[in-house]
């Protein structure tokens, strides 16, 4: 699996880059979480957590050419092809590896356009952990209300809510619509979701997460709308009315925990109005505590 | 009689000469003409189903013939291959190996030098402007087009005729 998983990533990757990848010894190969290219650095690799050289005896330094020859073959040399990708900073890779951009952004009318003189690129190794929500999906119950899953960045939160949606989907049979605007849950490629996202999911990509709920919510009929990373007020005013419609909520927000959770000026409506009746609170571990809500209005 | 026979074998080579030449300025004109239906072919694809460049080409070589196929069936064929660090470099390469004119080589070179890496509006221009650049270099062609024909025949004819009176 780790081997097909290092054969996709070292397809996208020009080949004196591929070659070094593909010597990695097999402990680093299973633990290979990001690429890390910055121009004029040296590469380097995000393994177990910890950032490291690619290689310690062959060290490679980024050029510009070598950025260059990366993003051309992440869009297939069609950067036109995934415009709407690349104004968020990210190209989708087969196999639900991404590769996230930074370089100079081109704004027009207040909005990123495209990102030019890219100057630095991670490239993000997808990992899918099946099975990752067996305990949780268990500790919910049978019939679980709607599910916020809060956590800091890094800490597992679109890796537990991809493998709820596979579970709800495929064990509790559940119809499941997923609005994946930035493609980090299915991380569909044409059409066809590259992670296991469950027999009865529909997938819906490339669109803001507030129309995308309602575009579902009209269309697909789901038991339950799955979103990740709650960010904008826009997204909340659209869960409260999806949860109008009898349909249940899976999502995932940022804070630090559960204090940071309260503070937070965005959630408030959330809180107040109790969408969320049970509040899953994970760690930088992948640990996670459950908090049941009693329900709201 | 061998006399008349090499005579009549002069003339007629030199008028070959010459028609291989008007030959060669109809082919130029034939492809100029299929490398704008490309064009016009790469402008819908881009437009209407932003296709990925190599299945982009793909098509274009599905769409052509003789030579202009093979260029693009090349094209999509080295594009797959992601072995070059841009479409400018496989482009050239591509070029090289085919038979299209200079001024058509120079308008693709310059098509393919940002083909693929900015925004959708700018590869449309960037197509339109070969489009248009390929139209002025057909129009031009196309109003010689009888001219330079007849003047290639007619020079070949009346060089093989030179050649024969003097070998006489």
């Amino acid at each position: 699996m780790y081997q097909r998983k290092l054969r996709q990533v070292c397809s996208v990757l020009p080949p004196q880059l591929a070659a070094m990848v593909s010597q990695l010894p097999p402990e680093q190969e299973e633990q290979l979480e990001e690429l890390r290219l910055r121009c004029g650095s040296e590469i380097t690799m995000v393994c177990g957590g910890r950032e490291q050289p690619l290689s310690l005896t062959r060290p490679m330094l980024c050029t510009r050419d070598l950025l260059e020859h990366l993003v051309n073959l992440a869009s297939s040399y069609s950067t036109y092809a995934v415009e709407e990708c690349l104004r968020q900073g990210y190209l989708p890779l087969e196999g639900g590896h991404r590769l996230g951009l930074c370089g100079t952004a081109v704004v027009q009318d207040g909005r990123i356009a495209t990102i030019k003189d890219i100057s630095s690129v991670n490239l993000r190794v997808a990992g899918q952990h099946l099975g990752c929500a067996t305990a949780l999906l268990d500790a919910l119950g049978p019939n679980p209300g709607n599910v916020l899953l809060v956590g800091p960045p890094g800490s597992g939160k679109t890796t537990l809510l991809r493998d709820l949606v596979r579970q709800l989907s495929d064990r509790l049979d559940q119809r499941v619509g997923v609005v994946d605007s930035r493609g980090e849950i299915a991380a569909t490629v044409r059409g066809q979701p590259q992670m296991q996202v469950g027999r009865r999911t529909d997938v819906l990509t490339g669109v803001p997460k507030d129309q995308g709920m309602e575009l579902l919510v009209r269309t697909m009929s789901p038991h339950w709308v799955a979103v990740d990373e709650i960010t904008a007020k826009a997204d909340i005013r659209a869960m409260v009315r999806a949860g109008y419609c009898g349909v249940r909520l899976l999502a995932t927000a940022h804070a630090f925990g559960r204090e940071d959770w309260q503070r937070r000026a965005l959630y408030e409506k959330l809180r107040k109005r109790k969408i969320f009746t049970n509040l899953v609170f994970l760690d930088g571990k992948r640990r996670w505590t459950l908090e049941r809500v009693e329900e709201g209005c | 009689m061998l006399k008349t026979m090499g005579i009549l074998m002069v003339l007629l080579g030199a008028a070959g000469t010459g028609g291989s030449m008007a030959l060669a300025v109809y082919r130029s004109n034939v492809l100029l003409r299929q490398l704008l239906a490309a064009m016009e072919l790469l402008h819908s694809e881009l437009s209407f189903r932003r296709t990925p460049l190599p299945e982009a080409m793909d098509a274009l070589a599905h769409g052509s013939q003789g030579a202009v196929a093979a260029f693009f069936q090349a094209m999509a064929r080295d594009l797959a291959l992601r072995q070059e660090r841009s479409v400018a470099v496989i482009m050239r390469k591509n070029l090289m190996r085919s038979s299209f004119t200079p001024q058509a080589r120079r308008i693709l070179q310059q098509l393919g030098n940002g083909l693929g890496q900015y925004d959708l509006d700018s590869q449309l221009r960037a197509v339109s402007l070969a489009e248009k650049r390929l139209q002025e270099r057909l129009d031009e062609a196309r109003a010689q087009q009888a001219g330079r024909i007849r003047s290639y025949c007619t020079l070949g004819v009346c060089a093989g005729l030179a050649i024969a009176i003097l070998a006489w």
